[in-house]
């Protein structure tokens, strides 16, 4: 078989028409129909895929050399041999090739129905999506994954682009919000916007709600990417508002309930946070969506951001959470313990094991971030607080942190007012103050004064007046 | 203009002196012989001869008489025609088509560069305009024609601020939001080309969530400008609240790279990299047209403001200490921090004997924050014996 496969192969693929027709492989003439090539593809596509290829690319091109049965849907091997290719493309790791496919193919899509196209362009973007991401010898993972979203990024503006020209205005408006939502995560903000906003207006004058509510939800992540509160707040609202007025499938609902959770987390309200993420995790995890353990993680986080450590574990060994316990519970885990602890290393060991569960998740990141804070500044402040000189090195010691990193952190907190001292590096020391208050009463009888003054004047003209 | 989502577009006459700009200061002969084929097309396409003949002067091209003699004919002509649609205009036309006419021409007298013509053309075109709205936007027209109509491109100051002042004016007596917010940032345009940056900031950041004035500037131009002047001029407190906090400045600021680092070390007070984003951040404001004259000025008052932080929370620091936070040689650090003490820009004393910088603060530490607290006694004591004086006089006046 795979030698009579390999016969096809040399024979370039795209005129791979007569002669490997006549010189039919494995013998039994059943193999020439239609069916019969898009079975042995499949077969082939598990085991070797890049001998698939050329079988699929026969029963596109639609050479009539193979023999068609009546009971043979033609449009409907021709899909399936479609996404074949594509998926064999992908294994084989071409997966760029797939965009000069539909290129090829947009012949091809003016012949069947126009929801046949667009679903049939959405899954070749879904498989797309879906493939791994594979770096090549000298890219780093990261420059693989940006590589890897400019190539979905790509497809999709160059099906924009056709179908702009063919009018395809349902399938346009998908694909736009396809590429919004690939703009986000390339971090590429501005343009994920600008691209949404468009969206927008066009989406509501057509009143299709369920598209209209993926959007607005795609422009509150935009939102709070770019830090803005207030708006990111009034993009949820809408898309409430539009939920309320259609029947919103599970994933959907739990979708808009996660954004609502990292919403109120981003406002410091971490009491709603944990509700919206526990409605979303149940929604999820009775999906059986990868999206789950994320919402358990936020859960989490809430409860240590509200300091309740302790609830941690007690929630993480509940039946539903422990259908999902792994890294990524184990890492909030350990970030209680050290919180429930008031431990800095605990935090910075627990950071640096689970780095990829904890930095890499923007949302957990930057309340991490924020609760390291605080944590070091009350350590340090207690500390500090018998003080009145001490040597930068000693409370180095005493919060067991490097000599530098203190410092810094000293001076900062100086900075913004929250320590009143000053750091005397010629001895060595931190020198703090306290005649603060003693100043503060002297002001406060300043002022009191000079508003009896001004009462004063006035008397001073009622008397006049009444004279 | 209002509500459209186009922005409006770049005004032609601050195009084109931002092109004479480049090809009169850039640092690279390419660049600017660039800039300077572009700006003669434009001009003669605008039929300009009085900015032909400044620029010329400046930038030492050779006069074409003739070409000179064919420009003025066909702006004459142009001036002609327009004059004609005046007439039937006043004939048998209404009044709108009047000022519509009136206005044509002071646009005619605009293109030619020329600040004068343009000022007698628009004096009649005010004349006949009824809404005060109209009125503020023919002086912020002139305004813009006056930024770009001084020596060498520079701004014509007593005219840019007699029609800002004229503007104001307008807008007191009943002008909309947008105009008022437009006018801002005008006024922070004048404020910056006369180096007070202190006025410019405050207004950039009034007018930060509420900008319209692309006419003027593009949006990523003003956020960069915005966030500049709010450096220089502005305490940390509502620099961390106001600029690097505010959604439209983390948006806009992506599209001038240098700075966006520059600002975040600033607030983080990671002073190396802040150092290390100094220089592409004064190469960004040198190109500019209206900062660009003070872009040593406003290099030097940046670093009195970090230097100013850094040594805010130390009442001595090591010089070596110092020079491996900013990334810098001593000798170096130590002529930058002599030049700034001197000049009395930073209260500090460098010990180079002990290899350290000794703070000189008021207030509250040792025994300077005795005397501190000293004074503030010896004016309670004031302001009380003040306070019972008058309500002394009050009771001889007041007989119950």
């Amino acid at each position: 078989m795979t030698a009579a496969a390999m016969d096809e192969t040399t024979a370039a693929p795209p005129g791979a028409a007569a002669p490997a027709a006549g010189a039919a492989p494995a013998a039994t003439g059943e193999q020439s129909t239609l069916a019969g090539v898009l079975e042995r593809a499949d077969a082939l596509a598990v085991a070797s895929p890049a001998d698939a290829e050329p079988l699929y690319r026969r029963i596109i091109d639609g050479k009539s050399d193979l023999v068609v049965t009546p009971e043979d849907d033609v449009n409907a091997i021709k899909q399936a041999s479609i996404i074949g290719l594509a998926d064999v493309l992908i294994k084989c790791k071409r997966a760029s090739e797939v965009a000069t496919l539909t290129k090829t193919l947009h012949g091809y899509f003016a012949t069947i129905p126009k929801a046949k196209t667009a679903k049939l362009v959405r899954t070749l973007i879904d498989h797309v999506s879906a493939s791994e991401v594979t770096a090549e010898p000298g890219q780093s993972p990261e420059e693989a994954k940006a590589a890897h979203v400019k190539m979905q990024a790509d497809l999709c503006e160059q099906t924009i682009a056709w179908c702009r020209t063919e009018k395809r205005t349902f399938l346009r408006q998908r694909i736009q919000g396809r590429l919004a939502s690939l703009q986000l995560e390339a971090e590429q903000y501005t343009a994920a916007l600008s691209g949404i906003t468009e969206l927008l207006r066009e989406v509501k004058r057509l009143d299709d709600k369920a598209h209209l509510l993926e959007v607005q939800l795609l422009e509150c992540r935009a939102q709070h990417a770019l830090r803005n509160g207030p708006k990111a707040r009034a993009a949820l609202t809408a898309a409430r508002t539009t939920a309320n007025a259609i029947y919103v499938p599970l994933t959907l609902q739990a979708a808009i309930d996660m954004q609502a959770g990292v919403v109120s987390a981003e406002e410091k309200d971490y009491k709603t946070a944990y509700s919206y993420f526990y409605e979303a995790f149940e929604g999820f995890s009775s999906l059986g969506d990868s999206r789950a353990v994320s919402n358990l993680k936020y859960m989490l986080l809430c409860k240590i951001m509200v300091d309740l450590p302790g609830d941690v574990v007690s929630l993480s060994s509940t039946s539903t959470a422990l259908k999902h316990s792994g890294r990524e519970v184990d890492a909030m885990k350990a970030v209680a313990a050290a919180h429930s602890k008031r431990s800095l290393e605990g935090f910075e060991s627990a950071l640096n094991e689970y780095e990829v569960e904890l930095k890499q998740d923007a949302t957990v990141r930057t309340h991490l971030k924020v609760l390291y804070d605080t944590l070091l500044t009350g350590n340090l402040l207690r500390i500090i607080e018998p003080y009145s000189r001490v040597e930068i090195t000693h409370v180095a010691e005493l919060i067991q942190l490097p000599r530098a990193a203190v410092e810094s952190k000293l001076s900062q907190l100086i900075l913004d007012k929250k320590l009143n001292g000053i750091l005397d590096q010629g001895a060595g020391c931190l020198v703090v103050f306290d005649d603060a208050p003693v100043a503060k009463t002297y002001q406060y009888g300043i002022d009191t004064l000079t508003n009896m003054d001004k009462v004063l004047n006035t008397l001073f003209e009622k008397a006049a007046s009444l004279r | 203009m209002a509500s459209t989502d186009e922005p409006v577009p770049r005004d032609e006459n601050l195009r084109l002196a931002d092109l004479r700009y480049i090809a009169a200061t850039a640092a690279e002969a390419i660049v600017r012989e660039e800039a300077a084929k572009q700006l003669k097309a434009a001009i003669i396409e605008r039929k300009a001869v009085p900015l032909l003949i400044d620029v010329s002067a400046q930038l030492g091209w050779e006069r074409d008489s003739k070409l000179e003699a064919d420009l003025t004919t066909a702006h004459e002509a142009d001036v002609a025609a327009v004059t004609k649609t005046l007439e039937t205009a006043r004939a048998t036309l209404g009044e709108t088509e009047v000022r519509d006419a009136l206005s044509a021409l002071s646009d005619l007298a605009a293109r030619s560069g020329s600040l004068a013509a343009a000022t007698t053309a628009a004096e009649a075109t005010l004349a006949a305009t009824v809404g005060g709205g109209q009125k503020i936007d023919v002086h912020l027209s002139l305004a813009r024609l006056a930024m770009a109509s001084g020596p060498a491109g520079s701004p014509d100051f007593r005219a840019l601020a007699t029609h800002l002042d004229a503007a104001s004016a307008l807008v007191e007596a009943g002008g909309d939001w947008e105009r008022r917010n437009r006018l801002k940032v005008y006024r922070a345009t004048e404020a910056m080309a006369k180096r007070d940056f202190s006025v410019a900031a405050g207004l950039l950041l009034d007018a930060l969530a509420t900008f319209t004035a692309t006419e003027l500037c593009s949006y990523a131009r003003f956020v960069a400008v915005t966030v500049l002047m709010a450096m220089v001029a502005v305490d940390r407190p509502t620099l961390v609240s106001r600029v690097s906090g505010a959604p439209e400045v983390l948006a806009a600021i992506k599209e001038t790279p240098p700075l966006a680092m520059f600002l975040s070390a600033l607030v983080d007070c990671e002073y190396g990299a802040w150092m290390r984003s100094l220089p592409g951040v004064l190469d960004v404001v040198s190109a500019d047209r209206v900062l660009g004259g003070h872009t040593s000025y406003l290099g030097r008052e940046l670093r009195v403001v970090a230097y100013g932080q850094f040594l805010a929370s130390y009442a001595s620091v090591r010089i070596d200490a110092m020079c491996e936070a900013f990334g810098v040689g001593s000798a170096w650090l130590d002529k930058e921090l002599a030049a700034f003490i001197a000049g009395g820009r930073l209260a500090a004393k460098i010990d180079r004997v002990g290899g350290v910088v000794v703070t000189v603060r008021g207030g509250t530490s040792g025994a300077a924050g005795a005397a501190g607290v000293a004074a503030m006694y010896s004016e309670v004591v004031k302001v009380g014996d003040g306070v019972l004086n008058r309500l002394q006089k009050l009771s001889r006046v007041i007989d119950v």
